[in-house]
């Protein structure tokens, strides 16, 4: 994981642009989101219930997911100036704990009236969409002395 | 466009954008009228009007804007 954030302005993006990483959900983060969200729901915690209705196993939770945006829009896209604004995010497909995922971004729309970008994204696994929609995210400009 | 269709679909946009179903626009109007209206709602707001129109604003024209009226004869100019 990279550890420093891209520093993109308006004019080092352009429409058309993809931003790519792969992730791992883990048991580490599993237990991360219970602490941040209280969601303590069997579907995420007990595999025994998960199997019971249907899954293979412990499904990931989406706040986990749309962590991996917020990753996308703080270190990628636009990166450090970033102002995350909008989301829109449809789950099609759960991720199970210890499954790798891709999320893939691509910049629809940059807006200089507004120094802000839309960009459409998509999460796949094992060759199957689980999750895509849209963001908008403000570039910010250092205060003018 | 007819006039009607264009003032009927920028009504729709800012009645999504503000999440008030019963927002009508009007050329006097400013974002004084709209309580909602601050500086995010405003880039949603130009943004929205910006990819289901396909058209680009550019700041210094925005700067230039007095109330909505002058909006609708922007995009109206950029519309052709």
């Amino acid at each position: 994981m990279s550890h420093k954030p891209n520093m993109h302005s308006l004019h080092s993006l352009h429409e058309g642009l993809v931003e790519r990483f792969v992730f791992k959900a883990t048991d580490e983060m599993m237990q991360s989101f219970v602490k941040i969200s209280g969601d303590i729901n069997p579907l995420h915690t007990d595999v025994n219930f998960a199997t019971s209705r249907g899954f293979d196993g412990v499904v990931v939770y989406g706040g986990i997911l749309v962590a991996q945006i917020s990753r996308m829009v703080g270190m990628h896209l636009p990166g450090r100036d970033a102002l995350w604004s909008s989301l829109n995010i449809y789950f099609t497909h759960p991720l199970l704990v210890g499954q790798t995922a891709e999320l893939e971004a691509r910049v629809e729309h940059i807006s200089e009236a507004t120094s802000s970008i839309e960009f459409k994204f998509k999460i796949t696994s094992q060759g199957k969409k689980l999750a895509k929609g849209s963001a908008g995210v403000q570039i910010l400009k250092p205060n003018e002395q | 466009m007819e006039k009607t269709d264009l003032i009927d679909r920028i009504n729709a946009i800012f009645r999504e954008v503000f999440d008030d179903d019963g927002l009508l626009v009007t050329p006097e109007m400013t974002a004084d009228d709209i309580e909602e209206w601050d500086s995010l709602s405003h880039i949603r707001l130009i943004v929205a009007h910006e990819i289901k129109f396909g058209v680009k604003f550019k700041t210094i024209e925005l700067n230039g804007l007095k109330n909505v009226g002058n909006f609708i004869d922007l995009l109206k100019s950029k519309l052709g």
